[in-house]
């Protein structure tokens, strides 16, 4: 008992200290203007974001139009008609654990200890039981963090502090007991699959025990009138009848745990709430002992897990992929051959061409073209046997392209961004700074480029059907050719400069630290970046159209009116194409100059090198 | 040759570096020795070019560091304490890269021969994940020597590195020094400079207090004795504290 007082004593002191040091260092940064500006700006937008409905005025919709009062079919419902539901959500949510448990068991379950936390405790003196409280204590202030997030951006709206309470505590539950069952879980599982002579038998036994269990559960739950309330529409029907499956039902005693837990989230009213509450910490007390007093071995899982977590951080922070350390790198093929003779801009290209094929990964392929893929399922879904494959063509790359220009430079980090880490390396390369500033940036450029031209040529090629239209499709081609290089080398030469400028923010934004300030920087960060883009295109978007407009009206008076446009357009795009390179000649002046006068040992944070 | 005279390093009000001057000439190896904190490193790099300097003249093989800084980087190489190495690149795209960005006449040819040198040829398709810290350094090295620099620089050279890896570092240096290259090399290792560094200077709160032959050096501290090791050399000049 005695050291358990003294484990937990030892835990709240690293914890509070921690926290109170963390406190006072970004106090202490404060005092820089640029952390001031983040500081205010992230609590700006969490105010308009999240507080600002809070203690406000309700949107009533008195105050909506008439016309949109009557459309609106207003049904309103008591919070405890849910519980059913979220108990029946809570249950799911355990057989999709445990499922995958008995797929896919872990060889090792690692507790998740930080670096320091293996350093300090797993050489001291402290048993097995003491570790695995240590870990399910600290677990806990990330539990309650997310209680309050979660009751923050679930809880707009002005529904009084007690409620408030009732909301967070009940997610605290909630999410105490699903991190509680998920670690209990993995070391029951690799515990039992270690003893077990068969583990195969175990685990085909248990999945169909589990099969039948479900299969029973939801045969009962999808009864009769179920179906009816279902075909009926009404809400609040489907509301009761789940309510009462999980207290009346056949299967109530299974369902029992789940509707505790979520019985404190439900609660309107104190009397229900404590009593909820009372019965929910049984319940996680039972889980509790439960973990404590499993023998399990995770001492070397939980030391691989460190270390892998540490190579990710490593990696994200030197702007590379979070690639699993266990995981081998692979050797990609040189894109083409690098002679040494020629620009040494290119050699950077052919560098972060072989780097940027470990991006190309699944996650990434479904980031960027989820959205045209989804899109051209719901055009197909919407316009039936009307859509043909030239329109569906034409959605998926018009799509392609507008995620292409939208989030590629913030996917597409091969540049200056990511190698800022290299940079006593790059310093010392017999370079112009403009050279290496070119050099870095041309992959990006390429890739976007490559994709936007591609897109544009799919689009043209998909709605042109009329000879008369290829005059315009011409044109529009021309126009792209022209405008897409330099419009993609401005976007990225922007969040370039801001790696040069504010290089700390462009490795917090590496390494995906956190903090206030660091938020509201990125928003700043962000609202510059469209900013300055707006900027740099404008004045070329008005001289291009002004020259477009009179190079039509000029070739009009000599030509058809299609291959006016098409000269018209060449003139206007040409004159912008030449504007913008002019923008982007000097903003490269201006970086090769900011990167020969960096200071590394001034302009990086300290052990960044 | 690396003249160096009279560089000043400030950051606001602190002074790293002070008023330093020397000169390694071809074939002489410059140890650069002192306390944690000396100013060693930002030495290194402000005559790499890597940072400026506040003030002074850096000149390599006659170079004006600040009027040219790529013709006078075209003739040096930086060795720093960590191979920094980028990870998707393999041990033969490594100098690939270098040779183009160097522009380096027929360079592969030189790299099997550096690689073989360099005991790495049998790695030239492997990663630097797959290197051990060794090997590691040795691409650094190996894509260093890929444009004959004739002015080197190392920082803490022998980080990290196994018995094996020391003797074949010391030699190396010593070699490139042989065939006419000044060397720089900063190190806590006192027997470093006993065994590879023509001359030593000393920093202390980033000013010279000390430089000359070893013997020379010797010979100021000694204070008569006889047998005095480099390590009570060392503490008497500094004074025994940290900068």
């Amino acid at each position: 008992m005695v050291q358990k007082v003294k484990m937990t004593r030892a835990f709240i002191y690293l914890r509070l200290t921690s926290f109170i040091n963390y406190i006072l260092s970004t106090v202490k940064r404060l005092k820089e203007p640029k952390f001031i500006l983040g500081t205010a700006a992230a609590f700006l937008y969490l105010y308009y974001v999240v507080f600002r409905t809070m203690g406000g005025e309700v949107v009533n919709s008195k105050h909506l139009p008439v016309s949109y009062q009557n459309s609106l079919t207003i049904e309103t419902y008591t919070r405890d008609q849910f519980l059913g539901v979220g108990a029946c959500i809570l249950f799911l949510l355990t057989i999709v654990r445990v499922g995958w448990l008995l797929v896919s068991p872990p060889k090792q379950v690692g507790l998740k200890f930080s670096d320091a936390e293996i350093a300090f405790l797993f050489p001291a003196p402290l048993t097995r039981k003491k570790l695995i409280h240590f870990n399910l204590l600290s677990a806990q202030i990330t539990v309650l963090i997310s209680s309050v997030i979660l009751t923050l951006v679930f809880g707009r709206g002005n529904v009084g502090f007690v409620l408030n309470i009732y909301r967070t505590l009940g997610w605290w539950v909630i999410l105490s007991a699903m991190n509680l069952f998920s670690i209990g879980s993995g070391l029951f599982v690799t515990r039992t699959l270690e003893r077990v002579s068969k583990p195969l038998v175990a685990k085909i036994v248990t999945g169909l025990l589990l099969i039948v269990l479900v299969k029973f559960a939801f045969s009962s739950f999808l009864n009769a009138p179920l179906l009816e309330s279902v075909a009926s529409g009404s809400i609040t029907s489907i509301l009761a009848h789940a309510n009462a499956f999980i207290k009346v039902g056949t299967f109530r005693w299974l369902f029992l745990p789940f509707s505790i837990l979520v019985t404190p989230y439900f609660s309107t009213h104190w009397n229900t709430f404590i009593f909820g509450i009372a019965q929910a910490l049984v319940v996680l007390a039972i889980l509790y002992c439960w973990i404590l007093n499993m023998e399990v071995s995770f001492e070397d899982a939980s030391l691989a897990r460190a270390e892998n977590r540490a190579a990710i951080r490593a990696a994200v922070a030197a702007g590379k992929p979070p690639i699993n350390a266990s995981t081998p790198n692979k050797v990609f093929k040189d894109p083409f051959r690098l002679s040494s003779y020629g620009s040494p801009e290119i050699a950077f290209l052919w560098k972060n061409l072989i780097s940027i094929q470990s991006w190309f990964n699944l996650r990434l392929i479904l980031l960027m073209f989820g959205p045209a893929l989804a899109s051209g399922f719901y055009a197909i879904h919407e316009s039936g046997k009307e859509l043909d494959g030239a329109k569906l063509i034409l959605i998926i790359s018009s799509v392609v392209a507008m995620v292409t220009l939208l989030v590629g430079p913030q996917f597409l980090r091969q540049d200056l961004r990511s190698d800022i880490v290299y940079m006593d390396m790059l310093k010392t390369y017999p370079l112009k700074g403009w050279q290496i500033v070119l050099g870095e940036i041309i992959t990006p450029v390429f890739v976007m480029t490559s994709c936007l031209l591609l897109s544009l040529g799919l689009c043209v090629f998909s709605s042109t059907k009329h000879p008369q239209s290829v005059y315009s499709a011409f044109s529009v081609i021309l126009t792209g050719i022209l405008v897409i290089p330099p419009v993609c080398t401005l976007q990225l030469i922007i969040p370039n400069a801001a790696a040069l400028i504010f290089p700390t923010l462009a490795m917090s934004a590496n390494n995906r630290r956190g903090g206030i300030e660091v938020v509201g920087q990125r928003l700043i960060f962000i609202l510059g970046q469209i900013f300055a883009i707006i900027c740099a295109l404008i004045p070329a978007l008005i001289l291009g159209l002004l020259v477009y407009i009179s190079a039509h009206w000029w070739a009009g008076l000599f030509f058809m009116d299609q291959l006016a446009k098409c000269i018209g357009a060449f003139a206007g795009a040409g004159t912008a194409m030449l504007l913008m390179v002019g923008e982007i000649a000097l903003g490269l002046w201006w970086l090769g100059y900011r990167f020969e006068k960096f200071d590394i040992s001034k302009d990086l944070p300290q052990g960044s090198l | 040759m690396i003249e160096v005279s009279n560089i000043i390093k400030r950051y606001g009000n602190f002074t790293a570096v002070n008023n330093l001057s020397f000169t390694v000439k071809p074939g002489e190896v410059l140890g650069l020795v002192g306390p944690n904190g000396a100013g060693k490193t930002t030495t290194l790099r402000c005559l790499a070019g890597i940072i400026p300097t506040s003030s002074g003249l850096v000149t390599i093989t006659g170079i004006d560091l600040s009027k040219d800084p790529v013709a006078a980087k075209k003739q040096l190489a930086f060795f720093p304490d960590e191979p920094r190495l980028f990870d998707y690149l393999t041990v033969r795209q490594h100098m690939t890269f270098t040779a183009r960005i160097y522009g380096v006449s027929d360079a592969q040819p030189k790299i099997d021969s550096l690689l073989q040198e360099l005991e790495i040829f049998e790695k030239a398709n492997r990663l630097p994940s797959e290197l051990s810290r060794g090997m590691k350094q040795k691409l650094v090295i190996a894509c260093g020597l890929l444009h004959s620099p004739k002015v080197m620089f190392f920082d803490e050279p022998l980080t990290g590195l196994d018995p094996l890896g020391i003797r074949k570092m010391k030699d190396s240096i010593v070699s490139r020094a042989k065939a006419g290259a000044s060397i720089v090399l900063s190190s806590h290792l006192l027997h470093l400079l006993e065994e590879v560094c023509t001359n030593v200077l000393i920093l202390k709160k980033g000013e010279k207090i000390a430089d000359g032959t070893l013997q020379e050096v010797s010979a100021r501290y000694s204070a008569g004795e006889d047998n005095v090791s480099l390590e009570d050399i060392f503490i008497r000049a500094t004074g025994g504290t940290e900068s």
